[in-house]
């Protein structure tokens, strides 16, 4: 199933595309198919397809692309207090072997 | 919470969770859990994969920007009906009429399961109201419910198409509710 994370309803799913289950688990999804038009057009559909191997792949795609969607805002602003927090530590190093090398200097001329 | 307690919670609680919390990751995981069967269903209506996956992904943004704007009580038929819209819509662009199946299936939310089939007065009055539905339904309700019958199995047996089938299925199983409704109310007035 590659890295998608197929949960059992779907895997129930794909079990009945490509006619996995006992007549028994099958007969169980066709009374859920009659209870939900979501799950029955789903299924028509995905008969269409002549490769079922496709669909975890299409299944992962589309979830990789509403990761992005979803998570975008967050991860701006934690790029942007990473950079940040680069560019503080920058200043700090500098203005800490600024002092260093004025002090230095400072010592030189009095001795 | 961690991701993995959330995946075992329901589509409901989710949503309750991203109303108090706003964060659009609890979305991502409520619509993760639809890719597949939206997937199938833009399939269905579209009959292209990539215009299908497509769709999908202008569902998954619809609903993002949708869900925040006012509370829902029952997503997956809120979800089946934003995908089949937003099908219908693009084929209306292409002019493309589609010729509807009589196959409409009542959309049952999870919190509401029938209580059909329940005590055994009920199944005496279900007897005598199958025999009252027409040939078509009563042979494909008694195959498939009683007989435990798959779809496949009912079609060979009864020469009809799927379609009709399932059809047959779904009228029948609603009239078997009228029916049954009726008679109980006979019984106990």
């Amino acid at each position: 199933m590659g890295n998608s994370k197929i949960n059992i309803e779907e895997q129930k799913l794909l079990q009945y595309l490509e006619g996995n289950l006992s007549s028994e688990e099958a007969h169980a999804f066709e009374k859920e198919m009659a209870e939900s038009a979501l799950l029955n057009d789903a299924v028509e559909g995905l008969q269409q397809l002549k490769d079922n191997t496709k669909i975890n792949h299409y299944v992962d795609d589309l979830n990789k692309q509403l990761k992005q969607y979803t998570a975008s805002k967050k991860k701006r602003r934690i790029n942007y207090k990473s950079q940040f927090n680069f560019w503080a530590i920058v200043a700090i190093v500098l203005i800490i072997s600024l002092a260093v090398i004025t002090y230095l200097i400072l010592h030189k001329i009095h001795s | 919470m961690s991701q993995k307690n959330l995946e075992h919670i329901t589509d409901s609680e989710l949503l309750d969770l991203f109303y108090q919390k706003k964060d659009n990751e609890l979305l991502g995981i409520l619509l993760q859990r639809y890719t597949l069967l939206l997937l199938g269903t833009c399939l269905k209506y579209l009959k292209n994969e990539t215009e299908a996956r497509d769709a999908v992904q202008q569902v998954f943004l619809k609903s993002l920007t949708e869900i925040p704007k006012y509370k829902i009580n029952y997503f997956k038929s809120w979800i089946y009906m934003v995908a089949k819209n937003h099908c219908l819509m693009l084929l209306r662009d292409k002019n493309i009429t589609l010729e509807f199946e009589s196959v409409a299936i009542a959309e049952e939310d999870d919190n509401k399961k029938e209580e059909l089939f329940l005590k055994e007065e009920q199944l005496n009055i279900l007897e005598t109201a199958i025999e009252e539905l027409n040939e078509g339904q009563k042979e494909c309700i008694q195959m498939f419910y009683l007989q435990k019958k798959s779809y496949q199995e009912v079609c060979k047996q009864t020469g009809f198409t799927l379609l009709q089938v399932k059809s047959f299925i779904q009228n029948g199983k609603r009239n078997l509710k009228i029916l049954m409704e009726k008679k109980s109310n006979k019984n106990h007035g």
